[in-house]
Parts: C-alpha cells; sequence; structure tokens
C-alpha cells in the first residue's frame, strides 16, 4: 500500500522544475493576496448609497438625486429598500459621530454604563445540570464575584479618559497593562455567526483543493489503464486505498496548520477527519463512474456543494438538536464551550466514516464498468445489481444507504428553499429520492433471482430503521411509538414499486414515490392542521 | 466559422453529458445558500426574537429597574442557578450610580445562540438607559426621528441586511460563479481533445486558431446563457436588477477576463491536473482582489444593479480591459500551443 503511495508522490515529482517553481510562486503570491485581501475587508460596497451632503462614509456619495436628504435638520427618505436601507446605515454613521464628538466635549461622564460580560455555561436542553457542572459555576461566580471590584477600582482610579473607553479593542491588545473588557452599550453585540462560519470554511476549503488533484490524478489513472496496470502488481484495494493515503496526509497537514495560524484547539481535527476521509471516497467513486474529465468536474462541483450543505446549513441553525449531525456544528460548539457531547460526536462521525468505507467497497466492485459509456446513474444501477446478491445484503445496503440519502435530502431541502410553495416540491423529492434507493435495492436483487416481496420487505425496514435511529438520537421521542404507521407506509411504498415493476423501473419508481408522497402530504397536512 | 462549429460541437456535448443542469444547479445552490444562512442570521436576530427576553437583577437600580421590569435576586449564586437552568435569560450586576460611572456586570450562557437573545434586548434597553442618564448630566443626546413624505417613520435596527445581501453579496456571487464556471469549462475541453489526441484529428480539417477560438466561442456563449439564467431567476424571485443591460456586460466582462486566464494557463500547461490546479489559485487571488479593491468590475457591478450612482466610463473600461485580455490570451494560447504540438509530432 505504502509502494502505491510513494508512486503516487513520484508521479507528482515528474511535473518540472518550473513548473513546480511557478506553482510556488503562484502559491505565495495568492497568500498575500489573501492576506491583504482579509485585512482591507470588502470594499466592493463603495459608493452604494447616495445622500444630498458630503459625509465620511465610503458607502455614500453625494448625489443630485440621493436615498437620503437632509432638509431642516430632518432626515427624509423615498421608502424603497434601498433608501430605507441607507438611513439604517446612515444611522449607525451618525452613532459614530455622535459618540466622538460627546466623548471629546463631555469626556468619561458621556459614557454613564460601562459593561462587562461573562460567560457562564448552561444546559437547559433535556435534564437538569449536573452537580459537577454547579460546582465549576460556582467557582467562575466565586472568582467573578471579588474581580469586578479590583478592576473597578483601578479603572476608577486611572481616571477613564473617552479614548480609552472607545480605544477597547487597543487595549486589548496589550499596550496598557491594565486589561479593559468594557463595553458601551452600543458595542454590545451578539458574537457574529457569520465569522464562525467563516473560521469553518476556512478549515473546509483547502480539502476541495485537495480532491480536485486527487480526482484530476484518479481520473487520469483510470482513461490512461494504470489501474490495470497496478491491479496486477497489488491487491486492489491497496491500490485505492494507496493512492488515496498522501492526498489524505496533505488534508489532515493543511487543516491543522491552519488551525494553527488561527489559534485554534487542534483537536478539532477529529471532527475534520472523517469528512476528509469521506470526501476522498467520494472523489474515487466518481472517478469511476465519470466518462470524461468535463463530467468529472461536474460532478466534482456537486459533490462539493453536496457536502458544503450537508456541513454547513446545519451549523448555520445550531438552535435546533438536528443540527448536530454535522461535524461542523459541533466543532463550532467544540470551540465555543471545550467541549461536546459523546454520543452525538459518535453519530455525528460514524455516518461519515460508514459513508467512506461503503463508497470504497463500491469503488472496488466498479472496476468492471469502470470503462463503460453508460451515464452514472446506469452505473450505479449496475454497481448495486453486483453488490446486492442475497436478503441480508438487501437489508443492509438499504440500512447504509440511509446517511447518502440524508445528504441527498438535505441538499434538495437548501437548494428548493428559495423557490415558492417549496414544500409542495420538498415533499415530492424526498419521496422520490426515498423511493429510488428503496427500489434500486429490491430491482438489483430481483435481478440477481430473489423473490422481490421479501426483498421489498426487507429493503422497507432496513431503511426505516436507519432512518428512525438518526433522526431519534438526534431528537427526543419514544422509539418505538413512532414505529407501526411509518413502516406500514414504506412496506405498501416498496410492494408497490415490485407490483409494477415489469412496467420498468422508471414507472415502478413513479408508482411507489406517488404513494410516498400522498403519505408524506398527509402527514405534513394533519400535523400543521 | 469552423471555429462556431466546434464552438456548437463542444455546447452539444454539455447538453449531451447533462452537465449543463448540474450548472444550474450550482447557481441555484449558491442563491439558496446564501440565502439561508440569511435566513438563519435574520431569524437569530430578529427584533421580534428579543421581546420578551427575561433578566434576573442583583443589587439596586431603580431607573435601569423601570425600564427593563427585572426579577430581583438577593445573592448572585440563586440568580446564577436559575441562570444556568434556563428559567431567566440573563443576570445583571451592579448599583446605580446617577452621577458616576456604572459598572455593570452581564452574567450571560456560554453558548452563543441562547445569549443572542438576551444580547440584543440588553443593548436596546442599555442604550436607552444611557439616554436617560446623559440627560440627567445635562448631555444632549442623539434624538433620531426620519421622516417619508412629511409622515415620521420607523426603521427597524439592521433593515440594511436584505439590501446588502442581494446586491452585496449574492448577485458578485452569481457573477464570480459563472465566471468560474465558464473557465473550468474551456480547460477541460481544451485539454481533453490535447490529452485524448482528438485535437490531432480536428487540426487535419481546421486550423489551431480556429479551434481555439471555437472552444474561447463555446466557453463565452455558455457565459452569457447562464448570466441570463441568473438575471431570470432573480428578476422572478422579485429582485430588481437596476441597468440590466450594462450589469449584464460587466458581469460578462468578468466572465471574459478569468476565461481569458484559464486559456493561457492551459494552453502553458497542456495538462488538465496542473491547469485546474493553477487556475483554482490564480482563480482565488484574482477574485480576492476584485472584492477588496475599492477599483473593480466585481464594485461596479453591486453599484450598477442597485441602481447607485456609476460613471459611464467604468463598464466601457472593464470592458475594454477584458477585450485586450482575450486578444492576448488567443493569441499567447496558439502560439504556445503550436510549439508544444509542434515539439510532440
Amino acid at each position: 500500500m505504502l509502494r502505491i503511495a510513494l508512486l503516487e508522490l513520484r508521479a507528482k515529482r515528474n511535473w518540472s522544475k518550473r513548473f513546480a517553481v511557478s506553482l510556488a510562486l503562484l502559491s505565495v503570491f495568492a497568500i498575500v493576496v489573501s492576506v491583504h485581501s482579509v485585512l482591507s475587508g470588502v470594499k466592493i460596497d463603495r459608493g452604494i448609497y447616495s445622500i444630498n451632503v458630503k459625509i465620511d462614509d465610503p458607502k455614500f456619495v453625494k448625489s443630485g438625486n440621493p436615498d437620503i436628504t437632509i432638509y431642516n435638520g430632518m432626515i427624509v427618505v423615498k421608502g424603497d429598500l434601498k433608501s430605507l436601507s441607507a438611513y439604517d446605515e446612515f444611522r449607525n454613521y451618525l452613532r459614530r459621530v455622535y459618540d466622538e464628538w460627546v466623548s471629546e466635549r463631555y469626556g468619561s461622564s458621556a459614557f454613564p454604563v460601562l459593561i462587562r460580560i461573562v460567560r457562564i455555561p448552561t444546559k437547559v436542553e433535556f435534564g437538569g445540570v449536573t452537580a459537577g457542572k454547579l460546582k465549576e459555576i460556582a467557582k467562575i461566580v466565586k472568582k467573578e464575584e471579588k474581580a469586578p471590584k479590583k478592576i473597578e477600582q483601578k479603572e476608577e482610579r486611572r481616571e477613564i479618559s473617552p479614548e480609552l473607553i472607545r480605544g477597547g479593542k487597543e487595549l486589548k491588545a496589550g499596550n496598557t497593562k491594565v486589561e479593559s473588557n468594557f463595553l458601551t452599550p452600543d458595542e454590545l453585540k451578539p458574537p457574529s455567526l457569520l465569522v464562525k462560519l467563516i473560521y469553518a470554511f476556512s478549515f473546509v476549503i483547502p480539502m476541495y483543493f485537495v480532491i480536485q488533484v486527487y480526482s484530476s490524478s484518479a481520473i487520469e489513472d483510470k482513461i490512461k489503464g494504470r489501474f490495470e496496470l497496478l491491479f496486477v502488481a497489488e491487491d486492489e484495494w491497496k491500490v485505492i486505498v494507496g493512492k488515496m493515503l498522501p492526498y489524505i496526509v496533505l488534508s489532515v497537514t493543511l487543516t491543522i496548520a491552519i488551525m494553527i495560524a488561527l489559534g485554534k484547539s487542534l483537536e478539532g481535527i477529529v471532527f475534520l477527519i472523517p469528512v476528509i476521509l469521506f470526501l476522498m471516497a467520494l472523489s474515487t467513486f466518481t472517478a469511476m463512474i465519470s466518462r470524461s474529465y468535463k463530467e468529472m468536474t461536474f460532478l466534482t462541483i456537486m459533490i462539493s456543494i453536496f457536502i458544503t450543505t450537508y456541513l454547513f446549513i446545519p451549523a448555520v441553525f445550531t438552535a435546533i438538536p438536528m443540527s448536530r449531525i454535522s461535524p461542523i456544528t459541533l466543532l463550532l460548539i467544540f470551540f465555543e464551550c471545550g467541549s461536546v457531547n459523546i454520543k452525538e460526536y459518535i453519530i455525528s462521525t460514524l455516518q461519515f466514516y460508514l459513508m467512506s468505507l461503503v463508497l470504497i467497497y463500491l469503488s472496488l466492485n466498479s472496476l468492471e464498468i469502470m470503462h463503460s459509456q453508460a451515464n452514472p446513474i446506469e452505473k450505479i444501477v449496475e454497481i448495486s445489481a453486483g453488490v446486492v446478491k442475497s436478503y441480508p445484503a438487501v437489508f443492509l445496503a438499504s440500512l447504509l444507504s440511509i446517511p447518502f440519502v440524508f445528504v441527498i435530502e438535505f441538499f434538495t431541502l437548501s437548494i428548493i428553499f428559495a423557490i415558492k410553495f417549496a414544500f409542495v416540491i420538498v415533499i415530492l423529492l424526498i419521496a422520490v429520492i426515498e423511493e429510488f434507493f428503496k427500489g434500486l435495492f429490491v430491482y438489483s436483487a430481483f435481478k440477481n433471482g430473489l423473490n422481490p416481496y421479501v426483498s421489498a420487505f426487507l429493503s422497507a425496514v432496513g431503511f426505516l430503521i436507519g432512518e428512525k435511529i438518526v433522526l431519534f438520537s438526534f431528537v427526543p421521542i419514544k422509539f418505538v411509538e413512532l414505529i407501526p404507521v411509518p413502516l406500514m407506509a414504506h412496506l405498501i411504498a416498496s410492494l408497490l414499486f415490485v407490483a409494477t415493476l415489469r412496467f420498468g423501473f422508471r414507472r415502478a419508481l413513479l408508482a411507489s414515490s406517488s404513494f410516498h408522497a400522498l403519505y408524506d402530504g398527509v402527514i405534513l397536512w394533519s400535523l400543521l392542521r | 466559422m469552423e471555429s462556431v462549429k466546434i464552438a456548437l460541437k463542444d455546447l452539444r456535448s454539455i447538453k449531451k453529458e447533462k452537465t449543463i443542469l448540474v450548472v444550474i444547479l450550482l447557481l441555484f445552490f449558491v442563491a439558496s445558500f446564501s440565502s439561508l444562512i440569511i435566513v438563519g442570521l435574520t431569524f437569530l436576530y430578529s427584533p421580534v426574537g428579543y421581546a420578551t427576553a427575561k433578566i434576573g437583577l442583583v443589587g439596586n437600580a431603580p431607573i435601569f429597574s423601570s425600564l427593563v421590569h427585572p426579577i430581583r435576586y438577593d445573592s448572585l449564586e440563586q440568580a446564577i442557578k436559575d441562570l444556568v437552568n434556563g428559567k431567566i435569560d440573563a443576570v445583571v450586576v451592579f448599583n446605580e450610580n446617577v452621577t458616576g460611572t456604572n459598572f455593570v456586570t452581564i452574567y450571560l450562557p456560554k453558548e452563543d445562540v441562547k445569549s443572542i437573545k438576551a444580547t440584543l434586548y440588553l443593548r436596546k434597553k442599555l442604550m436607552e438607559y444611557q439616554d436617560i442618564l446623559r440627560k440627567l448630566r445635562g448631555i444632549p443626546t442623539l434624538n433620531l426621528k426620519v421622516y417619508e413624505d412629511g409622515k415620521e417613520i420607523e426603521v427597524p435596527e439592521g433593515f440594511s441586511l436584505r439590501f446588502r445581501f442581494i446586491y452585496v453579496m449574492l448577485i458578485p456571487l452569481l457573477a464570480v460563479t459563472t465566471a468560474v464556471i465558464s473557465s473550468a469549462f474551456i480547460i477541460d475541453s481544451l485539454c481533453e481533445e490535447i490529452e485524448t489526441k482528438t485535437l490531432d484529428v480536428l487540426l487535419s480539417v481546421v486550423d489551431l486558431g480556429d479551434v481555439i477560438v471555437g472552444k474561447f466561442l463555446a466557453s463565452f456563449i455558455l457565459s452569457v446563457f447562464l448570466t441570463v439564467f441568473w438575471m431570470v431567476m432573480l428578476a422572478v424571485n422579485g429582485i430588481e436588477i437596476h441597468n440590466s443591460a450594462l450589469a449584464m456586460a460587466t458581469s460578462l466582462s468578468i466572465c471574459l477576463v478569468m476565461i481569458a486566464l484559464s486559456l493561457a494557463i492551459s494552453a502553458f500547461t497542456i495538462n488538465r491536473e496542473k491547469s485546474q490546479f493553477v487556475f483554482s489559485i490564480v482563480a482565488v487571488s484574482v477574485i480576492m482582489l476584485m472584492f477588496s479593491t475599492p477599483i473593480s468590475p466585481v464594485g461596479l457591478l453591486v453599484r450598477l444593479s442597485a441602481g447607485s450612482s456609476f460613471n459611464f466610463i467604468e463598464p466601457i473600461v472593464y470592458l475594454a480591459v477584458s477585450a485586450s485580455a482575450v486578444l492576448s490570451s488567443l493569441f499567447t494560447a496558439e502560439k504556445r500551443l503550436n510549439k508544444s504540438i509542434g515539439l510532440e509530432i
């Protein structure tokens, strides 16, 4: 395996020296540009608003037909979105100017309220607070009870100057010994979620670069027939894993480097390793099923956006328990609180490990058809037919398909979200996605000579169990209470699929998903009523 | 004419491989993903959400209490216990001092999401409180009123978020995504012809120049199609794009520059893996520069589509720049490929 990994590295060493040097120079340039851009911030909003007087804010330009008119000491707006937004930003500008003026004129007495924030770990979701946690909190409280007096005394002795308050940030940077964490009410703002998301993005983006190089290399090996040569010399799985190895190491190294650069705890890597493995396995699989470079590029883009939604959309809605399904949500919680719920960690990362294993297994089973000109979906059907050959396999395949179904469903949800009457389309698509996977395994079993009705039953049960395991790990509902009705629904849909299978896969899929959508629609309607 | 035929051949392959669906999906994704993030943010920061935060107070503060109506606690420990158990959203600790500085300690839940509601509520109330104290000290306060058609109106805090999201985030992202897709397309279609040796076959009937122009045309037509697509998509969703013709021209000038770059890169590397890799690095730098410099086509696109002021010379300059980038890229690509293909034979 290591030999294959070395071979892969050596292939990269064949890059000419000139290319390597230019690549290095370009990378340095890119880093310099990125740092410069991050430091100078987004500037494309210059001059988007207009006002009839000249003010010292680059977002505003003076204009004859302005969004905001200052007239007779009154602020007049036009009432459209742009004009009202301009007022909202103008108000912030005025507050800044006012604060500067009032502090110059009245000094510290213009800032009668100074705020200090203490953050306490809480746990209110389900169940109470543990004794250990209470003790820990008591300690913080005791320390804090003493602390403010000390700081206040010091602050008062120093006769806080307005500059001191306004320049709170510079103070934190440490040009004086007394740390001032005091804020004015104006500065009291919730921590920005966007900033946290950008952090998380910066860990994941390098992975996209790595999978791009990896998938290029994989499909090149496939198209040029190098895989066949390697398979002669070495076990198939060793070739595939060996080929992935250098890229996995590279991704992990890059992520760790970014964590160090951002000053984050390195333990965070345990949330990202399963994601890296999954991306590699998925790229291998897509390299196997795509017909050309172009198809590969677009499939890689698809993968990147599938995974981006699955990782990041939940992280925006951290208040919802289901959001813990994404390791990124847990990573952010970990950075915030220093610990995560171990059960949630296991479930959220386990699905990624499972998906990686399944994908590698499927890639190994796709070697025979990797050069066929069938389209990717047809290839997936073929691979499934090659794998699902016994009753236990039907059950297992259906069970293991759940994480994939979830990834695709999440993506569908977030794509359709912006359209009107989205919920109708969402119900239809979710039904099609779920029935496609269930039907796929029944179809494969049928092709391999197994009884379709027994397979339909196993597929439905496997699917339901998988679905509920994931769901109930995050939402606290009793497991057994909710089983019978959805089981019946899944079963009927699968049986419908088998009954209509003689009219072809597509029609059978149409029949079973129509029923499924109808069922979901009725349930949703009765819940909302 | 030959180049048009080659362009059509390439465009047909997009249709055949259904990749166009993926591309459209990608634009949908950019729009939905960013709007979901914004919904998430406004949902958390909405003014409706913070109307009901429950505040605990330890200490004696009559004026503050008349504003906030807090739950009074005698001991900090009891207050913290209630905070931990979720009975209140924040604990405020201080004794009111009408003449001096009030050092207020606020205890908030460590988990960000839980503290947002209380933070926003306290910010609003403490700003009011600060104004009351200032008035007592004879300091003039900032009292803003805004009028529309002679009537006073209320503009909520953070109202500009939606506007900024549409014009400063969504539209630039869609334009840049379109440019990246069209560039990736030209790299693939050129490198594939070289690596699978189909270029040699093509060259037996057409000039290299025609092939390159054809490839370029195909990816330009793709970018025109995608730009029209996202503009229509936004219009259907009720988002107005002002100066649409000029906005489209500016957006396409961004595409042209990126396509020109990727064409030159693939002509120099003649290998898909290397080209894609180099292009990613270059694209990241170019995009970042376009967002962080005050003079950039992206900034112009923002102002054009938002209906802000602009100078007519700007779009002309950007179009001229992109046209010269395209010409020099076509020229160097032909020269370079002629040399390397000649060497291979």
